[in-house]
């Protein structure tokens, strides 16, 4: 203990300790059959935690900061973006207000989880710090950010904080068991959509595709190699080897342009598409479903 | 004080790929007297290696038939969970297929399932 300095710059080991104890009452431990993670507060009553790490049925629980155990409701869960909103009958906890800055490599950060009513903790720094990013399952990632340290298998769902106790997203497991974070802005949108709606709506076809070319002059477009019994498609009128070569007047060249035109927004809309079938130039309209969840 | 002079325990490597067979192997041999299950990247004893052979790849050495169908669900947005339902496989298996989905198709993870599974075949929207 040296005395000349320590009265008026606390030892770094405290202040991390401090920033622990200040963003704890807003962690929960979450308990699902077979499955413990970690989760914070997002709104009031409302717990954001990792949706990978939350079992498909079966009761819900989260352990609030001090130790009460209280039952918990899905509101909405989000696979593509690692996203799952819970609800619990209490408001008492303080909220995390999230930052939607992007740290920088090299920049220290803090992985907070909870267990039993405690905090759990993993320090290490920011690995990767890059552009937005589409997930494996589709889901728009507003940034890619990795942290070098060692999470526990029950901090996932847990805050990222960086050195200033900033939390700037929701660190969960990536490719590899590597610490990805969600980031703030993700978060946002996707909790604020699961809130209101309940899920992540998805436009549906009920078409089985791929890409081909037309024998008559070559250009790209879609096959339809199946389609799905009472399915947009089929309602449509569309049949197994039709060629759809237009969508509202535009050239269809490959399947993730159809892809993005099949957001949460598009569910419900009419599209006109336009057809070769055995040869012959037709038309229909299609009226775009909402994916079916299972 | 008396020295028994027991041999130091034998260093077991599982090098199986199969996360079921190695998980269970794991199991069985974490308080086998004598032997003790290496660290990653430690010189071993012995190895423990599959009798079976690699599941063959595809045509053009890349996907295996099952990694194509777990692909395709993955394409849909769908949980490792709802997949393991779906294929009735366990999630550890899921999850294996997944990471060798990555390797395979894109060392980092960060091209969505839609645009490999649009370049190899079918996809369901």
């Amino acid at each position: 203990m040296s005395n000349s300095t320590s009265a008026s710059s606390p030892q770094p080991s405290d202040a991390l300790a401090d920033l622990v104890g200040r963003a704890a009452p807003s962690l929960v431990a979450v308990h699902s059959p077979r499955w413990r993670s970690s989760g914070f507060f997002w709104r009031s009553g409302l717990i954001v935690t990792a949706d990978e790490a939350l079992a498909e049925d079966g009761e819900i629980s989260v352990a609030l900061s001090g130790g009460d155990t209280i039952p918990a409701a899905v509101v909405g869960r989000d696979a593509s973006t690692d996203i799952a909103l819970l609800k619990i009958e209490r408001s008492d906890a303080p909220v995390v207000a999230l930052e939607a800055s992007k740290p920088r490599v090299g920049a220290f950060a803090l992985a907070l989880g909870a267990q039993n009513g405690a905090p759990i903790a993993a320090a290490g720094i920011v690995a990767v710090a890059g552009p937005a990013w589409r997930s494996l399952r589709g889901g728009e990632m507003d940034a890619r950010i990795e942290l070098d340290l060692s999470l526990r298998r029950n901090g996932e769902g847990g805050l990222a904080l960086d050195a200033s106790g900033r939390a700037f997203g929701m660190v969960v497991f990536g490719p590899r068991r590597r610490a990805l974070v969600i980031p703030a802005e993700t978060i946002e949108r996707v909790a604020a959509k699961l809130q209101a709606h309940g899920r992540i709506a998805r436009g549906y076809l009920g078409l089985g595709l791929r890409t081909t070319k037309l024998d008559d002059g070559g250009a790209a477009a879609i096959i339809v190699m199946n389609v799905a019994p009472n399915g947009p498609g089929a309602a449509a009128g569309l049949r197994q080897g039709d060629i759809i070569v237009t969508w509202e007047d535009r050239p269809v060249q490959d399947v993730r342009a159809l892809l993005r035109a099949l957001g949460p927004e598009s569910v419900g809309r009419k599209v006109k598409l336009s057809l070769v079938r055995a040869g012959q130039p037709m038309e229909a309209t299609l009226t775009i479903g909402e994916r079916p969840e299972n | 004080m008396t020295h028994g002079r027991t041999p130091a325990p034998l260093a077991v490597a599982i090098e199986i790929d199969d996360p079921e067979l190695a998980d269970r192997l794991a199991a069985l041999l974490s308080d086998v007297p004598g032997l003790r299950l290496a660290q990653p990247g430690e010189t071993v004893d012995v190895a423990l290696v599959s009798s079976r052979a690699p599941a063959p790849a595809g045509p053009d050495g890349a996907l295996t038939p099952r990694e194509r169908e777990v692909l395709g669900h993955l394409a849909e947005g769908v949980s490792n969970k709802t997949i393991a339902r779906r294929l009735g496989i366990s999630i550890h298996t899921v999850k294996f297929h997944v990471a060798s989905l990555i390797d395979k198709l894109d060392a980092t993870g960060r091209t969505d399932a839609v645009a490999h599974a649009a370049r190899l075949g079918v996809i369901q929207l």
